[in-house]
């Protein structure tokens, strides 16, 4: 026997159940029938893109000009840069942009010894260490307490014939003058995503032994038998560390800074030569599917030989579903690059209810659709776009497209059209690091470009170590799939069963391995981009506790790399231990502080 | 929280281990003999076969090679669950059948949860409130003895604990050979050093292997569980020998809260050290040895009471098999079997106070019958005390080296002791542990002395002692006079050596030897005032003290040398409550027949003893807690090795330090020794290596240094400096490196070289721990690419020096 007033209660229960069941339900269906980009309300306002663009340039300038160095503190000190190519300089310029720090250059070494008021690090060309001189001049910079990364060893002859420059770099003696290795083994701690062996990357260095107190990041590998009989410590080292009077001296054994992977090796490295680093990082996971979907039906031939059915049924079908379980399966967030065609000389078929059934099932994922520049016609890149944009306004006339995907287009392709016919693009994707050699650039009309540097199907051992690099020094990565091969195949790797196979096979060991840093679509890690290029920042510690002020955006990221020492509490933000010694605060406030603990100690010391 | 709480915590629970391994299975499984028993008694029967149980059933399975944990504690387990089926398991299997009906009942709804636990609460308050109360009773009936007790297991605790909660680090070098044997019992060596009594070690293994508490904490804080139950003994054995309920009290009152005797004779009892440990199987002896001839006495005079009645028929003895005087006889029996398994000094001063025992009782111990039965007792003992290891010597195991050492002492060539005995270092102040008295060389002069006269009497020519021969009163003279002689230089002697060794002050030595003399003096009294057992307990006390006297003073007096003097005296400072206690109860009992009133006397003998303790507490004759407790390790280094074993993993870290580490550690991790790894980068050419292949490594380094083994020149400062850091590495082997100015050589150039590494490695060497003296770096290595430590540092023959 049910009481009325238990009746009521109970029925007062079961409304509340149905009614938060349905909420959900109809408050998506709400977002989902509005037809707008939820991405542009959390996009920063114009007045703010531009704020942040300004800062950018002016602090960019003013550390240029060298008005805002911060000389030898020990966050964000000044970076000085001796002799050396022009690759190396790109390299150097670039990574003391991003870390915001004053860059001195100087003719050599010598020149940086005569100046003892100088940047306490410096980056140096190694070859340039066969002159005397400079051999003289990197043991007094020992000296003064400075500490130098060497890139590439000296020439053997330099190294055997003089000591004062094997004590410097830590060198007992050259075994080789060349060797030939098949890669090399990275140990854990100086990039963010552990030790790794990487056998397929075949590079020729000197192989030297080194002498006492060097600690080695990573040493040759070599699959011969005389190589595999050596002791670990007699293996060829390819990065290492060693004390150079009070200083300290890095040395990259091999042309590792010139390359792209420059930035990410100079980050790990200045922060091990340093008892405490704090850097600002872009803190993005972007992962992109390009060229989806595609809207029209193509290759119709080849698409019935290989799957009995036209590209749009494939697309919606099969691959569709396919897609849909590797993003949920590795929480990424989608940013579709749609493409309305790709052969825009062909007669036109497609459905127009398509682009509605995207659009539901991508927002429903929380993800984006953004216009891709691909084609494989020959119609003129503005003429095409203009069809497109036409196109999904008739069909999604509230949504409006912010990403925009430019591929392997060089800048001067699309970069005009984008006071014009791409107005409203305010982040632009393209493939790999820019002309420059940076992840991000500001373009014209105050759009950003996003490197994605990686593909999703592929993950060879040289995208391994450029990711590890890129992680450390931007805490971003941007990787692609471009499911346009699908339609017109070159090979059986761009059959779906294959690239999907792929896809979910490379996405899980090797992009999960940084699940710590956020998944975010274009426009999101957009906004995170601009924000990280405008940030200021300066720091100091005293004791136990760092305290950080910082601007430039409403929440800023930093990576902070300690060594035997852990994050206990902070305010003015959040903290999350990534690695052992590599923490990423969150700022959300003008003024940090972090309180740090040594590891290593005993729990009685001072208190016995 | 402080190392002080951690360690104060770990004493509670090592105490508790201990006692609950040792009394608890005896207590049950021996109810049955223990029920009406005097609570001492009980006492007494637990230690001695909980101890005896634990050792020889550790070393019996230790002989077959099973020392697994489980193993020893299903070994412990078995008597009780033999127990516990004999006698309780109708109770038990009731209990069990309650408890299922119980739970179906719970299950089926019958009964709620609740009304079960109110009813097991009910169950569990009838199970203790048959103790509680009779405590209850006690208290009210005892109050002042409870209070006693009390205190003086407070003073105990105080005496033993305070310095361990001060003191980290281990208080005598010898401990960490005792710990690296009973190390090994772990892979089920029992002899690991060498034939040598393990008794210790098997207690301290069991411990471990049943609970897993680290050898290094049990190292450190079993003394003062141990030495809690080794003192104990005294009120034990005194409530058997005394006649009067606190005079016990008074005499252990005045050893342990009073400062009357030197605290250094103390020193060696805060130590894991199986001689002291030993101790707490001697006073047993003595008391179960009073109580088999006092059962025994009376079961001769009931046997010969019913024999002249001629009512033998009625006795009950076919039912009663066992005579109840054979439990005392056992006990008497374990307990010196004890000593034997522990130390075979203790098994010496056992002899001695059973030779007491003997000369107070000398009535009925001579009496063949008991005579047998106390033979028979001892060859049992002393056959199962050899049995382990006997067996090992025919397996071909060689004798250990310091009973080599022993016998030479025992030979008169014990100059050097600590040559001998593996290069220990006492905790002792130095000079304390040298085996030849500072007034040996006078004694011995004065032996030769009287040699002398003797042989001069030997060599006289025939003709003159036929011309001279003495009249009988001329001889008995010259005898009287010997024998004054003899005794006059055996008190001298004996006063030096109390004054030296036992007391605190000229004025305690005196009326120390008052003691004796009243001790003396009470004998015949009490025997005329047929207060037999009074006199024999005096007498028994008298002998032994003698005998303990004589043994000390052996050298002095031209006797064989059994025990060296330090030794000796400290073994007799713990006996010498026996001497208070029976003087003082002697003198009541004197009293006592002179005025028949026991309450009267009881008031007295609480009386004297609440004045004794008002004036040495109103005088400051107070002993507080014992400063002087020499350490072979900073408190620092003792912090971070309990600190290193508990927080890293284990195989994963290294310690560089001098040498005590080495075995605290117990195999968790590894040890590299600081001359070595000094040595390795001398003769420096920048092709030195030094690697050690673990994660982390910790340097152990005393900034001041330790003043280890021997003493240092006055005015020497052992800070680490340069100075000392400049001279040449000690060259010597052994324990050598590490002893006198050479630890402050090494621990130089051990500082000297963290400097110098710090500064190339200044991310990776962090201070693990610094105090005033002490400082320990931590280094984390990447185990694939391991340093080199092996630098110039500015100090090494070969480098920048």
């Amino acid at each position: 026997m049910v009481s009325k007033s238990n009746y009521a209660v109970i029925l007062g229960v079961m409304l509340v159940v149905l009614f938060l069941f349905q909420f959900t339900g109809i408050s998506q269906d709400v977002v989902l029938r509005s037809g707008e980009n939820p991405a542009l309300g959390e996009a920063l306002t114009v007045q703010e893109e531009t704020a942040a663009q300004e800062s950018f340039e002016q602090e960019t300038e003013a550390l240029a000009s060298g008005k805002a160095g911060a000389g030898h503190a020990e966050i964000r000190g000044d970076a000085g840069f001796a002799g050396g190519g022009e690759a190396l300089l790109r390299t150097v310029a670039s990574w003391c942009e991003a870390q915001k720090r004053a860059l001195t250059q100087y003719e050599s070494l010598a020149e940086a010894a005569a100046d003892p008021d100088g940047p306490a690090l410096l980056v140096a060309d190694g070859a340039a260490l066969a002159q005397e001189a400079e051999q003289e001049a990197l043991a007094e910079l020992g000296e003064q307490g400075r500490s130098v990364i060497v890139s590439t060893l000296p020439p053997a002859d330099a190294l055997s014939t003089s000591r004062t420059l094997r004590e410097s770099l830590g060198v007992r003696e050259v075994v080789r003058e060349s060797l030939d290795l098949d890669g090399f083994t990275l140990y854990e701690g100086l990039l963010l995503g552990g030790g790794e062996t990487f056998d397929e990357l075949p590079l020729t260095v000197p192989y030297v032994r080194l002498g006492a107190a060097c600690k080695v990041y990573a040493v040759g590998v070599l699959e011969e038998e005389w190589f595999e009989s050596l002791e670990n410590e007699e293996l060829p080292p390819i990065l290492w560390r060693a004390g150079n009077g009070g200083g300290l001296t890095a040395v990259v054994n091999g042309e590792f800074l010139e390359a792209e992977t420059g930035t990410g090796l100079l980050t790990g490295l200045a922060a091990d030569l340093t008892n405490l680093s704090v850097y600002p990082v872009v803190n993005a996971r972007v992962s992109a599917a390009e060229n989806y979907p595609l809207l029209a039906e193509e290759n119709e031939e080849q698409m019935t030989e290989l799957y009995g059915q036209g590209s749009v049924n494939l697309f919606r079908d099969t691959i569709w579903p396919g897609l849909a379980g590797i993003f949920y399966d590795t929480g990424e967030s989608l940013t579709a690059l749609c493409a309305p065609r790709l052969d825009y000389t062909r007669p036109l078929n497609r459905d127009e209810d398509l682009a509605e059934f995207y659009y539901q099932q991508i927002l429903k994922m929380q993800g984006e659709i953004g216009l891709s520049g691909m084609q494989v016609s020959d119609v003129p890149l503005e003429e095409k776009l203009s069809q497109d944009l036409d196109y999904l306004h008739s069909v999604l006339p509230e949504y409006g497209i912010s990403v925009f995907y430019a591929g392997s287009l060089a800048g001067s392709e699309y970069e005009g059209l984008l006071g014009g016919v791409l107005e409203d693009v305010r982040t632009v994707l393209a493939d790999g690091f820019g002309e420059d050699g940076r992840l991000f650039s500001y373009l014209e009309n105050g759009a950003v470009r996003l490197s994605v540097y990686l593909d999703g199907t592929v993950h060879e051992e040289e995208d391994d170590f450029l990711l590890r690099c890129t992680q450390t020094g931007y805490a971003y990565c941007a990787s692609g799939v471009d499911l346009s091969r699908i339609v017109f195949p070159e090979s059986e790797d761009d059959l779906w069963n294959n690239m999907s196979l792929e896809w979910a096979r490379l996405y899980r060991p090797y992009r999960l391995r940084y699940a710590y840093f956020d998944a975010l679509t274009a426009s999101q890690a957009g906004r995170r981009v601009r924000e990280y290029l405008a940030v200021s920042y300066d720091g100091a510690r005293a004791g136990d506790t760092l305290t950080l002020t910082a601007g430039g955006g409403e929440t800023m990221y930093f990576m902070l790399r300690t060594h035997g020492e852990e994050v206990v509490s902070m305010t003015g933000g959040t903290f999350e231990e990534l690695e052992q010694d590599w923490t990423l605060l969150t700022v959300t406030e003008g003024t940090a502080a972090v309180t740090l603990r040594q590891r290593d100690r005993s729990e009685y010391a001072g208190k016995e | 929280m402080s190392f002080a709480v951690e360690t104060l915590l770990w004493l509670i629970r090592v105490f508790l281990l201990y006692f609950a391994a040792v009394f608890l299975p005896p207590a049950f499984v021996l109810r049955p003999v223990l029920r009406g028993k005097p609570f001492s008694q009980c006492f007494l029967i637990c230690a001695v076969s909980g101890h005896f149980y634990i050792v020889f059933a550790t070393e019996l399975l230790a002989l077959v090679h099973l020392t697994w944990g489980p193993a020893l504690l299903l070994a412990l387990l078995l008597p009780v669950g033999w127990r516990a089926y004999v006698s309780y398991r109708e109770p038990i299997r009731a209990g069990a059948r309650r408890f299922a009906v119980s739970g179906l009942r719970v299950l089926r709804r019958q009964i709620s949860v609740r009304f079960c636990v109110i009813s097991l609460f009910r169950a569990v308050r009838g199970v203790l409130q048959r103790p509680l109360s009779a405590f209850c009773r006690y208290l009210r009936t005892h109050f002042w003895e409870a209070l006693l007790c009390a205190g003086s297991a407070c003073c105990t605790l105080w005496l033993f604990g305070s310095n361990a909660l001060r003191i980290y680090g281990y208080t005598a070098s010898d401990i960490v050979v005792h710990q690296e044997w009973l190390q090994n019992l772990r892979d089920g060596v029992l002899f690991s050093g060498g034939i040598y009594p393990m008794g210790m070690h098997c207690i301290i293994y069991f411990l471990h292997a049943v609970s897993g508490v680290p050898t290094v904490i049990l190292m450190r804080l079993i003394p003062v569980a141990a030495d809690f139950l080794t003192f104990s003994m005294i009120p034990v054995t005194l409530k058997v020998l005394c006649r009067f309920r606190y005079t016990p009290y008074l005499a252990y009152l005045a050893l342990t809260l009073a400062s009357f005797t030197k605290s250094d004779r103390l020193l060696r009892y805060f130590s894991a050290l199986p001689q002291e440990f030993g101790m707490m199987f001697v006073l047993p002896c003595l008391a179960s040895l009073v109580l088999f001839l006092r059962r025994f006495a009376a079961e001769e005079r009931e046997y010969r009471k019913l024999k002249k009645e001629k009512l033998l028929y009625t006795r009950v003895e076919e039912r009663t098999p066992r005579r109840k005087s054979t439990l005392w006889l056992i006990v008497l029996g374990m307990s010196f079997a004890l000593t034997f398994a522990v130390h075979f000094y203790a098994t010496i001063i056992a002899a001695v106070v059973l030779l007491g025992g003997a000369a107070g009782w000398c009535t009925i111990v001579f009496r063949p019958k008991c005579l047998g039965r106390a033979a028979a007792a001892a060859l049992l003992s002393f056959s199962v005390a050899i049995f382990p290891m006997a067996v090992s010597f025919a397996q071909g195991t060689p004798l250990q080296g310091s009973l080599y050492w022993a016998v030479s002492v025992m030979e008169g060539d014990g100059e050097d002791e600590t040559a001998g005995e593996q290069e220990t270092v006492s905790s002792a102040p130095a000079g304390e542990d040298s085996a030849a008295p500072e007034d040996g060389a006078p004694a011995a002069s004065e032996s030769g002395e009287a040699g002398g006269t003797s042989g001069g009497d030997a060599d006289a020519p025939p003709g003159a002692a036929a011309q001279s021969s003495p009249t009988l009163q001329e001889r008995l003279d010259n005898v009287v006079q010997r024998i004054t002689g003899v005794l006059q230089r055996v008190c001298e002697t004996a006063r030096a050596y109390f004054t030296e060794y036992l007391f605190e002050s000229e004025a305690v030595t005196r009326a120390a030897l008052l003691l004796f003399a009243l001790l003396l003096a009470q004998i015949p009294l009490l025997l005329l005032l047929r207060q037999w057992e009074a006199a024999r307990a005096a007498i028994a006390v008298f002998v032994l003290q003698a005998a303990l006297t004589l043994l000390a003073a052996a050298e002095d007096l031209g006797l064989p040398v059994l025990i060296d003097t330090p030794r000796m005296s400290g073994f007799q400072t713990y006996l010498l409550p026996l001497l208070l206690g029976l003087s003082v109860d002697g003198a009541l009992a004197v009293c006592a027949s002179v005025v028949r009133v026991e309450r009267l006397w009881r008031g007295v003998s609480l009386l004297l003893t609440a004045s004794f303790l008002f004036l040495c507490v109103t005088t400051g004759h107070v002993r507080g807690a014992v400063d002087n407790v020499g350490c072979v390790q900073t408190n620092g280094a003792a912090i971070c090795v309990y600190d290193i074993m508990e927080r890293y993993p284990e195989q994963k870290w290294t310690i560089v330090s001098c040498n005590e580490e080495r075995t605290m550690i117990d195999g968790t991790g590894w040890h590299y020794e600081v001359i070595d790894f000094l040595e390795s980068m001398e003769d420096y050419d920048g092709g030195s290596e030094m690697r050690i292949p673990t994660q982390y490594v910790f340097f152990f380094i005393e900034k001041e240094s330790l003043e280890y083994g021997t003493t240092w020149p006055e005015g020497t400062d052992p800070t680490a400096g340069e100075e000392w850091a400049s001279l040449p590495l000690p060259r010597k082997s052994g324990i050598s490196q590490y002893t006198g100015l050479n630890r402050i050589i090494v621990n130089s150039r051990m500082y000297y070289w963290a400097q110098a590494f710090q500064e190339q490695c200044p991310n990776e060497m962090h201070v693990f721990y610094e105090d005033e003296s002490f400082i320990c770096y931590v280094m984390e290595q990447n185990e694939y690419a391991l340093y080199n430590f092996a630098i110039d540092y500015g100090f090494n023959s070969g480098g920048r020096s």
